[in-house]
């Protein structure tokens, strides 16, 4: 049996292949990743590959994620790998699912979601929909990125907002990323050895299109940056993050910008976009940091801003065990976890700098000096197999559909 | 005789102090001979010397914590409505008033902002388009004056080491400012005191797509103004007019306390990151005595920082300590009053300019 899962980031869509075989873990037998997908950056968007032994990538012009499964999908046909199933990452379900097979009514119940998280949810919808039209008889199911949140405590996903208006609307903090802390959390105590329930973790999962910092104290998210949407929090690649909640207002009533204007400069041009005013990826900012002062800026205040979580989650749950970084930039960009641990002796966490700067990302690397008493560590993350997990435990319910 | 003005709206609070005594207090609305009725109710003797007026909101504007009010400054007063249009706008009403009124009286204003003029870029910066940022769109922070006042005060009564410091004013509107040898570097306030810490009633942090999912449904501009401003925080949460002294008096049970201090905890966690820990936390209050077991529990929640908390606060001239001589970190509690604060600095102009 093999599950093919896909995994929109805001900018990219990750995909995989496992073959499962009963009693051993999935085999992931195809992979690839399909990068800079709609982005106006200083480099063209790319799609690479992964079969056997055959490593493949291509640039070309990727426009929208649709187009983007549309080329794994004819990929796949091409080398005769046959799936049985398709996972999707979905991003926020408030609460109506967890993992459910795709039917007309859940995905019309997915297209009502679509505000909750405006860059990613249509991008979802469009690997959904190229993937139901070039396979329609192919089971698919989407797994719930927020889950993993569900134990935040009341203090913390709480908005001091009338009681009466959170109610009827809704309002709480979801939080997103779910599926990504949900493996790298479980993996790295595994890894080191050390049993969640009595780890204090701080995670950053810092991507190339959205970031969030997680508390994860004894196994249980107890905090995250995102909120009722994916937009507030760090600064992201094209999100502002954390606002004042009435800039909005002063804006529009002051300066008459229409609100889906205004919302859209928020989610789309704003963070590292808004700051350096070239580019929303981390990786061009830096190479002008040294002669460019809006670049410095937009570095600098993006660095700033995890700290400033870091921090906050330390407190919160009395001190910190681990502090993880993961995703592309948190578990491949040295610079900016360099500059995030630099002078964290209040925490009792060193950075060494040397193994640091050798540190690949493509695997668990331990960061720490000796000296340090938190853990350091670095890692890819493996959201796509978390989907693989929950899509069989879907299978093993037996259910094939789920009342939404 | 000195007479003291803060907007309290839709009422201007005032005091009269004779010397450093305070004679009388009260709120009032700014209607007609609404001066007089202070007067007539303050029964001092003399004549008025020196205005104080208390200004929340100085924007990009006004600069100096305490400055003296020419021409120009009254103007730049007007020009700051907007960035608080209530508030700002009674003291600018005030102002105006009492310069024809009372032509030879000293006025003096306090601006809240403007100790956060010069917060570092990365503090005052929001990650929003430069387009947006020009429109005067800033963290300005607030209560400058009050952390200052408590920072200058603390130094010279303890002559303590005060150079990274974690500042947290209690009260309806609780707020943090970590100070770097007394200059602060960020502070929980932004653009407007909504930002930041939840108050007895504005909504503190939300997610930014509320406001414009709530817009979507109808909702005009101002009602959600006055929604997130006057309807939420605390009293939105339990549904009535709600205080900072019931909310640590658990009077519904605790959750409202519990989330007062995951915010207080949080904010600070940040700050003790930006400074790499702190050589003291300040907390000023109007209730100290009440405050204390709530001060109590956010210390607790420190104590992995190396905090020793003593059973028996010492309380010295003006200030108290939590901790023990032996505490990684200094913990000291700062009694305040606003109409103090603004009495006391007048005094110190008043000396300074009969001096030179």
């Amino acid at each position: 049996m093999k599950i093919l899962t896909f995994n929109c980031g805001s900018s990219s869509l990750t995909f995989k292949v496992f073959d499962i075989v009963d009693g051993s873990p999935p085999n992931p037998v195809f992979s690839g990743k399909a990068h800079r997908v709609g982005v106006k950056g200083s480099k063209p968007s790319s799609i690479e590959f992964h079969h056997e032994l055959t490593n493949e990538q291509l640039e070309i012009p990727l426009s929208n994620h649709g187009q983007a499964a549309l080329m794994v999908l004819d990929k796949l046909r091409n080398l005769n790998v046959a799936v049985d199933y398709i996972g999707h990452r979905w991003g926020h379900a408030a609460g109506y699912f967890t993992t459910a097979w795709i039917t007309d009514d859940v995905l019309a119940k997915l297209k009502s979601l679509t505000p909750m998280l405006p860059i990613h949810h249509p991008a979802m919808l469009k690997v959904i929909t190229q993937c139901r039209k070039t396979y329609p008889d192919l089971p698919q199911y989407v797994t719930a990125d927020g889950a993993f949140h569900s134990t935040i405590p009341p203090c913390a996903y709480t908005y001091a907002l009338p009681e009466d208006i959170a109610k009827k609307y809704g309002f709480r903090k979801h939080g997103f990323h779910g599926l990504s802390y949900q493996y790298v959390v479980r993996s790295a105590s595994e890894f080191l050895g050390l049993p969640l329930e009595r780890l204090k973790i701080v995670a950053c999962h810092l991507g190339t299109g959205g970031s969030s910092v997680a508390a994860i104290k004894y196994g249980a998210s107890v905090d995250t940056s995102m909120g009722y949407t994916g937009l507030p929090g760090l600064i992201m690649s094209t999100r502002s993050g954390d606002i004042d909640p009435i800039l909005s207002t002063y804006l529009m009533a002051n300066y008459g910008y229409r609100p889906d204007d205004l919302l859209d400069q928020l989610n789309k041009k704003s963070g590292l976009l808004g700051i350096s005013g070239f580019s929303s990826d981390i990786r061009d900012i830096i190479q002008k940091i040294s002669d460019d002062p809006k670049a410095k800026l937009a570095f600098d205040m993006y660095v700033y801003r995890i700290r400033k979580y870091i921090g906050s989650y330390g407190v919160l749950m009395g001190g910190v065990d681990l502090l993880i970084f993961t995703d592309d930039i948190g578990a491949k960009n040295w610079l900016v976890r360099e500059r995030v641990c630099n002078k964290m002796d209040w925490l009792d966490a060193e950075l060494d700098g040397e193994e640091n700067k050798k540190c690949t990302g493509e695997e668990i690397s331990v960061l720490q000096t000796d000296s340090s008493r938190v853990k350091i560590i670095a890692m890819p993350t493996e959201e796509e197999l978390v989907i693989c997990w929950e899509g069989l435990k879907l299978l093993r319910r037996g259910e094939n559909a789920v009342t939404v | 005789m000195l007479l003291l003005f803060d907007p309290q709206p839709p009422k201007v609070g005032w005091a009269v102090f004779d010397a450093d005594k305070k004679i009388d207090e009260g709120g009032l609305y700014p209607e007609s001979n609404w001066i007089e009725k202070i007067l007539k109710q303050a029964v001092a003797g003399g004549a008025v010397e020196a205005i104080g007026y208390f200004l929340c909101h100085g924007g990009g504007q006004i600069v100096e914590p305490v400055s003296i009010i020419s021409a120009p400054i009254e103007k730049k007063i007007e020009r700051c409505i907007k960035y608080l249009p209530e508030s700002n706008g009674l003291i600018h009403t005030t102002v105006r008033e009492c310069r024809r009124r009372f032509p030879q009286a000293r006025h003096v204003l306090f601006c809240d902002t403007a100790l956060f003029s010069h917060l570092p870029e990365v503090a005052s910066t929001y990650a929003i388009p430069q387009t947006l940022r020009f429109k005067e769109v800033k963290r300005f922070g607030g209560f400058g004056i009050y952390h200052q006042w408590a920072w200058e005060k603390l130094k010279s009564l303890t002559g303590t080491h005060l150079q990274r410091v974690v500042s947290v004013y209690l009260g309806d509107q609780t707020n943090i400012t970590a100070l770097s040898g007394g200059r602060p570097i960020d502070t929980t306030i932004g653009f407007s005191p909504m930002e930041g810490i939840p108050s007895a009633t504005s909504c503190g942090d939300i997610d930014p797509s509320i406001v414009f999912e709530i817009l979507a449904n109808g909702v005009s501009l101002n009602e959600i103004n006055e929604m997130l401003m006057r309807k939420s925080g605390f009293s939105g949460l339990l549904k009535r007019k709600s205080n900072y002294l019931e909310v640590i008096s658990c009077a519904d049970g605790g959750e409202c306390r519990d989330l007062l201090r995951y915010h207080i905890l949080r904010y600070m966690g940040a700050f003790l990151a930006l400074l790499d820990g702190a050589d003291a936390l300040i907390f000023i209050t109007d209730h100290l005595d009440e405050s204390l077991p709530f001060i109590q529990t956010i210390l607790d929640g420190l104590v992995f920082l190396g905090i020793r908390i003593k059973d028996d606060h010492q309380t010295g001239a003006g200030y108290r300590t939590y901790t023990s001589a032996d505490s990684a970190v200094k913990a000291y509690g700062v009694p305040c009053d606003k109409w103090s604060i603004m009495q006391e600095e007048i005094q110190q102009i008043n000396e300074r300019r009969t001096r030179s």
